[in-house]
This record gives C-alpha cells, structure tokens and sequence, in this order.
C-alpha cells in the first residue's frame, strides 16, 4: 500500500522541491475537482442512459398489462352475460376474473421473496477464478446446467435448454421457484405440456407460477378436447380467459361459445395487434440504447488513446518499474478491449439477456 | 473477442481484486452488451490514472488530459440528448398505442353492452 506514497516521496527528496506554498494545495485541489467533475458528468449521463431503459421497459409491461386487463373486462363482460343468460352480471364476472390474475401477480411461491435468492446465490463467496469460470458460461450454458443438476428429463429438461430457457430461468427467478425443488419440477412438467398446445412457456411461468399451473394444464386440455387451438387464438391470453371463466364456474365449453366466445376472439385479434406494435417500439427503445452505448464507448474510446497518449509520455525513468509495468499492461489490456469484433448479446422483452440461474442452482 | 477471451482479460489483468469481481458480476447478471463493455473499458481507464498518480504522476493535471476529458464529456452529452430524443418519441408512440387499444376494447365493451341490450 504505501509504495505510491514512497515513491512520490523520493521523487520529492530527488528533485529537492521546495516546500509548496500554502496557496498550491487548494489551486490543485480545484483543478483535481475540475478534472472530476468531467467524468462524473460522464458517469451520470450514462447511469442516466441506463435508468431511462429501466423505466421505459417497466412502462412497456405496464402498458401491456393495462391493455390484457381491459381486454378481460371486455370478455368478462361478455361471460357475465353468456352465464346469466340475459342478465347483466358483469360485476360478478369481473371480480371473479381480476381476483384471479391479481393473485397470480401477487404470489411469490415458496414463503420466500425474490430478493432473497440474491443473498443465496453465494457468489460473494467464490473464489476469484471460479467466479471467472461462472462468468465464461452463457446464461443459455448456465441454466442447463441448472436443469441438468435439478435431474430435469425428457420434455422438461428440453424446454430448458432450449431457446426460451433461459427467459423461463428468469421468470420462475421473479416467482421464487426454485427450479430443483418439487414446486419448480412440477412448473416446468406443466410448462412442457402448455407449450405443446401454443401456450408460451415464460408467459405461463409468470402467469401461473407453480401453484396455478395444474390449473392452467387442465384448462388447456379442456380447450383442446373441446376443439380450441390455443396456438390460433392468441395462446398465453386466450388460456388465462379460460382460466378465469372456469375459475369463475363457467365451463370451458360455454366460455368460447357465443357472445363470450366472439369477444373472447375479438379481444385477442385486438391485443395481438397492440402486442406487436408494442414489441416493433420495443425493439426501436433497445436499437436506441444500444446506439447510445456505441456512441459513448467511441467517445471514449477516443479519450483513451489520448489518455494513452498522456501515460507514455509521463513515464519518466524515475519512475518505478512495477508502476511502470503495471500501467502499461493496463493500456494494453485497455487497448485489447478497442476490438471491434465484440459478439454483443441481446436483450429481448422476455430475457434480458441473461439470467442469474445460479439462483435456482444453489 | 469472445465473452471468454473478456472474461480472461479482466481475470488476469492488473485490475484490482474487488473491482474485478465486481465486473464478473455484472457479466453474469447482464452479459456481453455495451453497456457493461463500456464499463470495463471504464474500469481500465480509471486504473491506469489511479497507477500513474500511485506512482507520483497525476495525469488528470495533464492539458492534454483536460482536454481529452472535456471532449469525452461533450460527446457523452450529445448522444444522451439523442438517446432522449428517439426514447421521447417511442413513448409517445406507446402511448398513442395504449390509447387506441383502450378505445377499441372500450368500444368492444360498449358493443357486448349494446348486444345485451337488443336482446
């Protein structure tokens, strides 16, 4: 620790300087703050870039909530009249319907919150090298791993490994499902089964959790036996309207007939559209930040190769060797980073880009 | 450069332990994006400036590094006013979105009550 402080006072003792006058101290304080301020600016703009995409996705799923919950009110409507048969029961009905999809929302399984996973994960206790090693592997590499170690098989494990693993990891992460535990196993079992019948498997996660997900799989079931292709008609949306209805005492079978079943239709022909919208404005917000990023690691970039510039020609002979090694395997190890070939990973609206799997591996 | 070759470089690299712990986290939680390249490179700036002055040299006293600094802070500067420009546009276009959705779920709405009512 104190080799700076030693060397910068044998530079002191070489070149004899004099005692710097009371005055020098605050000049150079000054300019050092001055000098500060520049990257703290910088520092805040970018941190200001990243929380602008952390509210901007959270307004993205909240405007995609808003839209599904008024679609149900149009459909629950209808079921209220499709049940009552020429009665306006639609208080009845709606209740029944927003009491389910709020307390899906609210579940988090388990006993645990979420938050306490991170505590779990025990990486703050891994050695240096074996963090390095976690940090090699893809999320897509890690949450296999995770399926593999949880003693997934078949069509469980499949749907794991596959592209939406990962996103599925992340989505059963927010519901504290532990993905070896009995819960997590009987999750992804469901899964397997909704996603055969055009169900999205990270949307079920997030709406059903482990404890609605039996429901959920009879329902689709019952849908299919009763001639609905879910996969046709909206998939994810389409099931938890279902859900819902027979959660309500409606049958699957009165739920798609008729009025309800023509607004059911004509909700998902309405969502869907503004789903798509949605994921075109969603991408345009990624290209954006993404653009923004590029642009600021050019800047510095730039900056750098003048820093560089500064470094090379401070190095005086006097200075330590071990200083001096250190600093220029840094700008060479900075230098490295300038290649342009970086394979950038992507973050989509279910998976942003990777997932803490080690949380469901622990 | 691949995530491994990232990953390898900032293990070996003469970045101190705490923060090279801190960048493998950020690796593993968000993976290789621009942003978190853009905070490695960050990282190794700072190093080498917190080196050089370990080793009596303050390079942040530099003109050329007063300049280069400002310059930095410039660009920053104009690509968060275009990142707010094209991000201020997408939200008022989700908004217009959520708008006319709701209208035609309102008018579905209203065409069930309609229904109800003719019957």
């Amino acid at each position: 620790m104190g080799l700076g402080k030693d060397i910068a006072g044998l530079f002191r003792k070489r070149e004899g300087a004099p005692e710097a006058p009371a005055e020098a101290p605050k000049a150079e304080a000054k300019e050092r703050s001055a000098a500060e301020v520049g990257r703290e600016r910088v520092k805040a703009i970018k941190e200001g870039a990243s929380s602008l995409w952390d509210s901007f996705k959270k307004r993205a799923g909240s405007v995609r909530d808003t839209i599904a919950n008024k679609a149900k009110d149009a459909y629950s409507m209808a079921l209220g009249v499709a049940k009552k048969g020429g009665k306006m029961a639609i208080e009845g009905a709606f209740s029944a319907v927003g009491g389910i999809e709020m307390g899906a929302k609210a579940t988090v399984e388990g006993g645990k919150a979420a938050i306490e996973y991170t505590k779990e994960t025990g990486r703050e206790a891994m050695e240096l090298g074996e963090l390095a090693l976690e940090a090699t592997k893809s999320a897509a590499t890690r949450t296999k791993e995770a399926a593999v170690g949880a003693g997934l098989t078949g069509a469980a494990l499949a749907i794991m490994t596959a592209e939406g693993g990962v996103a599925i990891a992340k989505a059963m992460k927010e519901r504290g499902v532990e993905l070896k535990s009995e819960a997590g196993k009987k999750l992804v079992g469901g899964l397997a089964e909704l996603q055969k019948m055009g169900v999205s498997a990270v949307e079920a996660t997030k709406k059903y959790g482990a404890d609605k997900i039996e429901q959920a799989v009879k329902v689709a079931k019952e849908a299919k036996d009763a001639g609905v292709d879910l996969a046709k008609r909206g998939g994810g949306f389409a099931l938890e309207s279902l859900v819902a209805a027979v959660a309500a005492g409606i049958s699957v079978a009165e739920a798609i007939e008729g009025a309800a079943g023509a607004t059911l239709e004509k909700g998902q022909e309405i969502v869907g559209a503004a789903q798509e919208k949605m994921s075109t404005l969603f991408k345009r917000a990624r290209e954006a930040k993404d653009n923004f990023f590029g642009r600021l690691t050019s800047a510095r970039d730039r900056f750098s190769s003048r820093l560089k510039q500064a470094v090379i020609e401070s190095l005086r002979p006097e200075i330590d060797n071990l200083i001096k090694a250190k600093a220029e395997e840094l700008l060479r190890d900075r230098e490295a980073l300038n290649d342009p070939e970086i394979t950038f990973e992507e973050e989509d609206e279910d998976n942003e880009a990777t997932v803490v799997v080690e949380a469901v591996n622990s | 450069m691949t995530r491994e070759q990232i990953v390898k470089l900032v293990e070996n690299s003469q970045l101190d332990d705490g923060m090279k712990r801190e960048l493998l986290n950020l690796i593993i939680d968000k993976g290789i994006t621009r942003e978190v390249i853009d905070q490695i490179k960050e990282a190794f700036d700072n190093a080498v400036i917190s080196t050089m002055k370990a080793g009596g040299v303050d390079i942040t006293q530099t003109e050329e590094f007063k300049a280069a600094a400002a310059e930095f802070a410039a660009a920053a500067e104009t690509a968060k006013a275009q990142l707010d420009s094209e991000m201020a546009q997408i939200e008022s276009e989700m908004g217009q979105v959520q708008k006319d959705t709701a209208k035609q779920l309102d008018d579905l709405q209203a065409q069930v009550i309609k229904d109800k009512i003719s019957q």
